[in-house]
């Protein structure tokens, strides 16, 4: 069991090594060729993803996720899950303005996306709300 | 063929949470004079909800490859709806109107990005 400011810390130390890990995974993966993995030249194209330095950002991105999945096991042990998984979908909109403006990835700026995105987060602050509430006794959020 | 990654990213990673909770519920259940490491390690469905995750994370990799990230990575909190449908059916959860709301909205939500 963690302080409650520790928990705090831990929650947005999740929040942004998971926003890290999902921008290091597209930024690895983009120009890889992986989707035709399983075709016929899938093999050459793994082998050459795998001795890029791209395979490096992934596995990056893949020990940031473990981290961030561990801060998150330990934070929820004492933090309200009805208000850390709204508080997680925060790393959305921060992905989509990294990967929108960031010239690295150049995605498309659009006003749906934006409007999805803010439909999701209703809708995950509405699941997490109503089917967590009951479980919370000694912790109150934030 | 991107939704394809994406839709099998989305069922592995639900089976692995659903089998997470299943795993810990038996954990929870079983003798508290075992350690509760031990007891992890000696439940299947722990192992299996590992190696759930594991592949679902590595087919993830597979869909970033071409869908864009500031799309995808939202459109992951469909797993909230297919959780609430597994909690609903399999795990006879009673599920509140609040929640099936929420449900609503994500598919709304996700709906409108597949086709941004």
């Amino acid at each position: 069991m963690v302080s409650r400011p520790t928990a705090r810390i831990l929650i947005l130390a999740s929040l942004l090594l998971t926003t890290a890990a999902q921008l290091m995974f597209r930024f690895g993966m983009q120009s890889s060729g992986l989707h035709g993995l399983f075709s016929e030249a899938g093999g050459s194209a793994l082998l050459a993803w795998l001795l890029s330095p791209n395979a490096l950002v992934v596995l990056g991105g893949i020990v940031c996720y473990a981290i961030s999945l561990f801060c998150w096991v330990v934070a929820i042990s004492r933090f309200e899950l009805s208000v850390a998984y709204p508080l997680l979908s925060v790393s959305y909109i921060i992905v989509y303005g990294i990967a929108v403006y960031w010239p690295g990835f150049a995605e498309e700026a659009s006003v749906t996306k934006l409007l999805g995105i803010a439909l999701i987060m209703l809708g995950v602050t509405l699941v997490a709300k109503s089917s967590y509430k009951m479980a919370a006794s000694d912790s109150s959020g934030l | 063929m991107e939704y394809l990654y994406f839709a099998v990213a989305v069922l592995l990673i639900t089976a692995g949470q659903v089998l997470q909770k299943l795993a810990s519920d038996k954990v929870a259940g079983q003798d508290p004079m075992q350690s509760i490491a031990i007891r992890f390690i000696r439940c299947t469905e722990f192992w299996i909800a590992i190696v759930c995750l594991g592949l679902g994370t590595l087919v993830w990799l597979l869909a970033l490859s071409t869908m864009e990230v500031s799309k995808a990575y939202p459109m992951l909190s469909l797993s909230f709806v297919l959780t609430t449908i597994v909690a609903r059916v399999h795990l006879k959860e009673v599920v509140s109107p609040g929640r099936w709301l929420g449900v609503c909205l994500i598919c709304a939500g996700a709906a409108l990005m597949a086709g941004a």
